[in-house]
Protein backbone atom coordinates (compact mmCIF):
# COMPACT_ATOMS: atom_id res chain seq x y z
CA UNK A 1 0.00 0.00 0.00
CA UNK A 2 2.85 2.11 0.98
CA UNK A 3 4.76 2.12 -2.04
CA UNK A 4 1.60 2.78 -4.31
CA UNK A 5 1.11 6.07 -2.42
CA UNK A 6 5.13 6.88 -2.83
CA UNK A 7 4.80 5.71 -7.29
CA UNK A 8 0.95 7.96 -7.06
CA UNK A 9 3.34 10.82 -4.96
CA UNK A 10 5.83 10.23 -7.97
CA UNK A 11 3.15 10.63 -10.61
CA UNK A 12 1.71 13.87 -8.78
CA UNK A 13 5.38 15.94 -8.95
CA UNK A 14 6.32 15.06 -12.28
CA UNK A 15 2.79 15.88 -13.81
CA UNK A 16 2.12 19.49 -11.80
CA UNK A 17 6.35 20.02 -12.83
CA UNK A 18 5.40 19.54 -16.61
CA UNK A 19 2.16 21.46 -15.83
CA UNK A 20 3.90 24.29 -14.91
CA UNK A 21 6.67 24.04 -17.24
CA UNK A 22 4.24 24.02 -19.91
CA UNK A 23 2.76 26.97 -18.13
CA UNK A 24 5.79 28.64 -18.03
CA UNK A 25 7.08 28.79 -20.82
CA UNK A 26 3.72 28.57 -23.31
CA UNK A 27 4.36 29.41 -26.90
CA UNK A 28 3.57 32.89 -28.36
CA UNK A 29 0.16 33.60 -30.09
CA UNK A 30 0.24 32.55 -33.44
CA UNK A 31 -0.94 34.33 -36.42
CA UNK A 32 -1.35 31.84 -38.81
CA UNK A 33 -3.66 29.81 -37.06
CA UNK A 34 -5.99 32.82 -35.21
CA UNK A 35 -9.38 33.36 -37.48
CA UNK A 36 -8.99 36.80 -38.55
CA UNK A 37 -11.43 39.46 -38.76
CA UNK A 38 -11.10 41.06 -42.19
CA UNK A 39 -11.38 45.13 -43.07
CA UNK A 40 -9.76 47.42 -45.56
CA UNK A 41 -6.99 49.66 -44.62
CA UNK A 42 -8.43 52.51 -44.96
CA UNK A 43 -11.95 51.70 -43.25
CA UNK A 44 -9.29 50.41 -39.92
CA UNK A 45 -7.80 53.47 -40.29
CA UNK A 46 -11.08 55.90 -40.71
CA UNK A 47 -12.59 53.65 -38.10
CA UNK A 48 -9.37 54.42 -35.33
CA UNK A 49 -8.84 57.78 -36.04
CA UNK A 50 -13.00 58.69 -35.78
CA UNK A 51 -13.60 56.63 -32.69
CA UNK A 52 -10.23 54.89 -31.28
CA UNK A 53 -12.20 53.67 -27.90
CA UNK A 54 -14.77 51.96 -29.83
CA UNK A 55 -12.25 50.99 -32.67
CA UNK A 56 -10.30 49.65 -29.73
CA UNK A 57 -12.72 47.52 -28.13
CA UNK A 58 -13.38 45.72 -31.40
CA UNK A 59 -9.87 45.08 -33.09
CA UNK A 60 -7.54 45.42 -29.83
CA UNK A 61 -5.48 42.18 -29.64
CA UNK A 62 -7.39 40.87 -32.06
CA UNK A 63 -6.12 39.22 -35.27
CA UNK A 64 -6.90 41.36 -38.45
CA UNK A 65 -6.64 40.59 -42.30
CA UNK A 66 -6.10 44.01 -43.58
CA UNK A 67 -6.32 44.96 -47.29
CA UNK A 68 -4.42 47.88 -48.81
CA UNK A 69 -2.16 49.48 -50.88
CA UNK A 70 1.50 49.18 -50.00
CA UNK A 71 2.89 52.80 -49.69
CA UNK A 72 6.12 52.22 -48.11
CA UNK A 73 8.74 50.01 -46.90
CA UNK A 74 11.01 50.19 -44.03
CA UNK A 75 13.11 48.61 -42.21
CA UNK A 76 13.29 49.03 -38.60
CA UNK A 77 15.63 49.18 -35.44
CA UNK A 78 15.60 44.80 -35.34
CA UNK A 79 16.36 44.73 -38.75
CA UNK A 80 12.65 43.78 -39.76
CA UNK A 81 10.59 45.03 -42.43
CA UNK A 82 7.48 47.28 -41.57
CA UNK A 83 4.99 47.47 -44.82
CA UNK A 84 2.86 50.88 -44.44
CA UNK A 85 -0.56 50.17 -46.22
CA UNK A 86 -1.99 53.69 -47.62
CA UNK A 87 -5.08 55.23 -46.65
CA UNK A 88 -7.04 58.55 -47.32
CA UNK A 89 -5.03 60.19 -44.98
CA UNK A 90 -1.76 61.97 -46.44
CA UNK A 91 0.46 60.88 -44.45
CA UNK A 92 -0.42 58.01 -41.74
CA UNK A 93 -1.32 54.72 -42.52
CA UNK A 94 -1.60 50.75 -41.20
CA UNK A 95 1.94 50.30 -40.01
CA UNK A 96 2.54 46.23 -39.96
CA UNK A 97 5.63 45.32 -38.68
CA UNK A 98 6.32 41.99 -40.55
CA UNK A 99 7.29 38.52 -38.58
CA UNK A 100 9.01 37.12 -41.16
CA UNK A 101 10.75 38.73 -44.52
CA UNK A 102 8.02 39.24 -47.03
CA UNK A 103 8.98 38.48 -50.67
CA UNK A 104 7.94 39.87 -53.87
CA UNK A 105 6.46 42.91 -52.42
CA UNK A 106 6.74 46.83 -53.58
CA UNK A 107 5.53 50.24 -53.28
CA UNK A 108 1.51 50.28 -55.19
CA UNK A 109 0.73 46.91 -55.34
CA UNK A 110 -2.59 45.60 -53.45
CA UNK A 111 -1.49 43.18 -50.66
CA UNK A 112 -3.54 41.31 -47.79
CA UNK A 113 -1.73 41.39 -44.10
CA UNK A 114 -2.62 39.29 -41.49
CA UNK A 115 -1.52 40.04 -37.66
CA UNK A 116 -2.42 41.15 -34.62
CA UNK A 117 -4.03 44.51 -34.12
CA UNK A 118 -2.19 46.58 -31.37
CA UNK A 119 -3.66 49.74 -31.13
CA UNK A 120 -3.96 53.70 -32.46
CA UNK A 121 -0.83 56.28 -32.44
CA UNK A 122 -0.68 58.29 -35.79
CA UNK A 123 -0.57 55.42 -37.41
CA UNK A 124 -2.42 52.07 -36.85
CA UNK A 125 -0.15 49.92 -35.72
CA UNK A 126 -0.51 45.57 -36.67
CA UNK A 127 2.63 43.37 -35.52
CA UNK A 128 2.88 40.06 -35.93
CA UNK A 129 2.38 40.71 -39.23
CA UNK A 130 2.27 37.76 -42.46
CA UNK A 131 1.52 38.57 -45.97
CA UNK A 132 -1.37 36.31 -47.28
CA UNK A 133 -1.65 35.99 -50.86
CA UNK B 1 -2.80 61.45 -23.62
CA UNK B 2 -4.43 62.03 -26.13
CA UNK B 3 -3.16 65.38 -26.42
CA UNK B 4 0.25 64.66 -27.33
CA UNK B 5 -0.65 62.67 -30.08
CA UNK B 6 -2.97 65.81 -31.33
CA UNK B 7 -0.35 67.96 -30.86
CA UNK B 8 2.39 65.32 -32.68
CA UNK B 9 -0.34 65.46 -35.77
CA UNK B 10 -0.83 69.04 -35.36
CA UNK B 11 2.37 69.78 -35.44
CA UNK B 12 2.93 67.69 -38.25
CA UNK B 13 0.58 69.52 -40.72
CA UNK B 14 1.42 73.01 -39.24
CA UNK B 15 4.67 73.23 -39.73
CA UNK B 16 5.39 69.88 -41.69
CA UNK B 17 5.27 72.84 -44.85
CA UNK B 18 6.87 76.29 -43.31
CA UNK B 19 9.77 74.54 -41.15
CA UNK B 20 12.93 72.61 -42.10
CA UNK B 21 13.53 71.30 -39.11
CA UNK B 22 10.25 68.65 -38.42
CA UNK B 23 12.26 64.68 -38.24
CA UNK B 24 9.87 61.87 -37.79
CA UNK B 25 9.82 57.99 -36.93
CA UNK B 26 6.86 55.34 -36.65
CA UNK B 27 9.48 52.58 -36.47
CA UNK B 28 11.66 53.61 -33.31
CA UNK B 29 12.82 51.24 -30.70
CA UNK B 30 11.99 51.43 -26.95
CA UNK B 31 13.28 48.69 -24.95
CA UNK B 32 13.33 48.13 -20.78
CA UNK B 33 15.23 45.99 -19.15
CA UNK B 34 14.71 44.47 -15.34
CA UNK B 35 17.20 42.43 -13.67
CA UNK B 36 16.95 40.18 -10.66
CA UNK B 37 19.33 37.38 -9.51
CA UNK B 38 16.49 35.17 -10.17
CA UNK B 39 15.13 36.19 -13.79
CA UNK B 40 16.53 39.10 -16.68
CA UNK B 41 13.26 40.25 -18.59
CA UNK B 42 13.31 42.52 -21.31
CA UNK B 43 10.42 43.83 -23.41
CA UNK B 44 11.30 45.24 -26.61
CA UNK B 45 8.74 48.01 -28.42
CA UNK B 46 9.60 48.40 -32.60
CA UNK B 47 6.35 50.89 -33.30
CA UNK B 48 7.55 54.11 -31.40
CA UNK B 49 6.00 57.19 -32.84
CA UNK B 50 8.35 60.17 -32.52
CA UNK B 51 9.34 63.54 -34.00
CA UNK B 52 11.67 66.27 -32.56
CA UNK B 53 11.18 69.86 -33.93
CA UNK B 54 14.88 70.79 -34.43
CA UNK B 55 13.74 74.70 -34.01
CA UNK B 56 12.41 74.52 -30.90
CA UNK B 57 13.85 71.17 -29.48
CA UNK B 58 10.82 69.84 -28.48
CA UNK B 59 10.38 65.77 -28.78
CA UNK B 60 7.55 63.70 -28.72
CA UNK B 61 7.30 59.90 -28.25
CA UNK B 62 4.15 57.69 -28.16
CA UNK B 63 4.19 54.02 -27.89
CA UNK B 64 1.63 51.53 -27.27
CA UNK B 65 1.84 48.99 -24.35
CA UNK B 66 0.60 46.00 -26.20
CA UNK B 67 3.32 46.48 -28.95
CA UNK B 68 6.13 45.23 -26.66
CA UNK B 69 7.18 41.33 -27.33
CA UNK B 70 9.28 39.48 -24.88
CA UNK B 71 10.96 36.33 -25.03
CA UNK B 72 7.78 34.47 -23.44
CA UNK B 73 4.88 34.51 -24.03
CA UNK B 74 3.36 34.13 -20.47
CA UNK B 75 6.30 37.54 -19.68
CA UNK B 76 4.01 39.25 -22.33
CA UNK B 77 0.56 38.26 -20.62
CA UNK B 78 1.66 39.68 -17.02
CA UNK B 79 2.98 42.44 -18.29
CA UNK B 80 -0.29 43.63 -20.00
CA UNK B 81 -2.67 42.24 -17.80
CA UNK B 82 -1.21 42.52 -14.43
CA UNK B 83 0.76 45.09 -14.34
CA UNK B 84 0.31 47.96 -17.49
CA UNK B 85 -3.30 47.28 -17.82
CA UNK B 86 -2.81 48.12 -20.99
CA UNK B 87 -6.49 46.83 -22.28
CA UNK B 88 -7.63 50.21 -20.28
CA UNK B 89 -4.46 52.56 -20.42
CA UNK B 90 -3.02 51.40 -23.93
CA UNK B 91 -0.72 54.09 -24.63
CA UNK B 92 2.76 55.57 -22.97
CA UNK B 93 3.81 58.81 -24.18
CA UNK B 94 6.60 61.24 -23.36
CA UNK B 95 6.79 65.02 -24.19
CA UNK B 96 9.72 66.74 -23.48
CA UNK B 97 12.57 69.46 -24.53
CA UNK B 98 16.13 69.13 -25.67
CA UNK B 99 17.50 71.22 -22.98
CA UNK B 100 21.11 71.90 -25.33
CA UNK B 101 20.02 72.64 -28.21
CA UNK B 102 21.99 75.37 -29.00
CA UNK B 103 24.92 72.88 -29.03
CA UNK B 104 23.43 70.90 -31.56
CA UNK B 105 23.71 71.97 -35.95
CA UNK B 106 21.91 69.81 -37.12
CA UNK B 107 23.17 70.35 -40.61
CA UNK B 108 26.60 69.42 -39.82
CA UNK B 109 27.40 65.47 -39.24
CA UNK B 110 28.40 63.96 -35.95
CA UNK B 111 27.27 63.07 -32.04
CA UNK B 112 25.74 65.70 -29.80
CA UNK B 113 25.09 64.57 -26.08
CA UNK B 114 22.22 65.97 -24.88
CA UNK B 115 20.36 66.25 -22.10
CA UNK B 116 16.26 65.96 -22.09
CA UNK B 117 13.63 67.36 -19.59
CA UNK B 118 9.83 66.32 -19.87
CA UNK B 119 7.16 64.33 -18.65
CA UNK B 120 6.99 60.94 -19.16
CA UNK B 121 3.61 59.14 -18.61
CA UNK B 122 3.54 55.40 -18.27
CA UNK B 123 0.60 53.31 -16.98
CA UNK B 124 -1.58 56.85 -16.83
CA UNK B 125 0.69 58.25 -14.09
CA UNK B 126 2.53 61.32 -15.31
CA UNK B 127 6.10 61.99 -13.83
CA UNK B 128 9.00 65.00 -14.68
CA UNK B 129 12.01 63.00 -16.11
CA UNK B 130 15.57 64.16 -17.50
CA UNK B 131 17.72 61.50 -19.89
CA UNK B 132 21.09 61.97 -21.29
CA UNK B 133 21.55 60.88 -24.33
CA UNK B 134 23.49 60.86 -27.93
CA UNK B 135 22.02 62.98 -31.10
CA UNK B 136 23.89 62.14 -33.99
CA UNK B 137 23.12 64.28 -37.20
CA UNK B 138 23.98 61.96 -40.49
CA UNK B 139 23.47 62.36 -44.28
CA UNK B 140 19.77 61.00 -43.98
CA UNK B 141 18.86 61.70 -40.46
CA UNK B 142 19.28 62.17 -37.25
CA UNK B 143 19.42 59.19 -34.33
CA UNK B 144 18.65 59.36 -30.98
CA UNK B 145 20.01 57.10 -28.38
CA UNK B 146 19.77 57.20 -24.80
CA UNK B 147 19.16 55.27 -21.47
CA UNK B 148 17.35 55.97 -18.34
CA UNK B 149 15.94 54.49 -15.57
CA UNK B 150 12.97 54.59 -13.57
CA UNK B 151 10.99 52.84 -10.72
CA UNK B 152 8.03 51.41 -10.81
CA UNK B 153 6.45 52.48 -7.76
CA UNK B 154 6.75 56.29 -8.99
CA UNK B 155 4.27 54.88 -11.78
CA UNK B 156 1.96 53.11 -9.53
CA UNK B 157 3.03 49.94 -10.86
CA UNK B 158 2.03 47.26 -8.62
CA UNK B 159 3.84 44.01 -7.96
CA UNK B 160 2.09 41.03 -6.03
CA UNK B 161 5.03 39.74 -3.63
CA UNK B 162 4.35 36.62 -4.77
CA UNK B 163 6.75 37.39 -7.95
CA UNK B 164 8.85 40.50 -6.26
CA UNK B 165 11.95 38.49 -6.11
CA UNK B 166 12.03 37.99 -10.28
CA UNK B 167 10.80 41.80 -11.13
CA UNK B 168 13.47 44.53 -10.09
CA UNK B 169 11.98 47.76 -8.55
CA UNK B 170 14.22 49.79 -10.96
CA UNK B 171 13.45 49.50 -14.63
CA UNK B 172 16.21 50.75 -17.10
CA UNK B 173 14.97 52.22 -20.00
CA UNK B 174 16.83 52.48 -23.85
CA UNK B 175 15.76 54.28 -26.53
CA UNK B 176 17.25 53.74 -30.33
CA UNK B 177 15.42 55.54 -33.29
CA UNK B 178 16.29 56.85 -36.69
CA UNK B 179 14.33 59.49 -37.60
CA UNK B 180 13.74 60.93 -41.13
CA UNK B 181 12.84 64.49 -42.20
CA UNK B 182 9.65 65.75 -42.60
CA UNK B 183 9.02 66.13 -46.05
Amino acid sequence: MKKYLVIGGILFLVIVSVLGYSLVNKPHRSVKEETAIEVAASDLFSRFETNEEGSNTEFLDKTILVRGEVAEIITNQEGKTVVILATDNPIFGVNCTMDEEPKDIEIGMIVSIKGICVGYLSDVIVNRALIIK
Amino acid sequence: MKKVICLLAFSLISFGIMAQGIYITRTGQVSFYSETPIENIEGINNEVTSMINADTGEIVFAILVKGFHFEKALMEEHFNENYMESGKIPKSTFQGKIKDLSKVDFKKEGNYPVSVEGDLTIHGVKKAVTAMGTLTVKKEGISVLSSFDIQLEDFEIEIPSLVADKIAKEISIKVNCAYKPKS
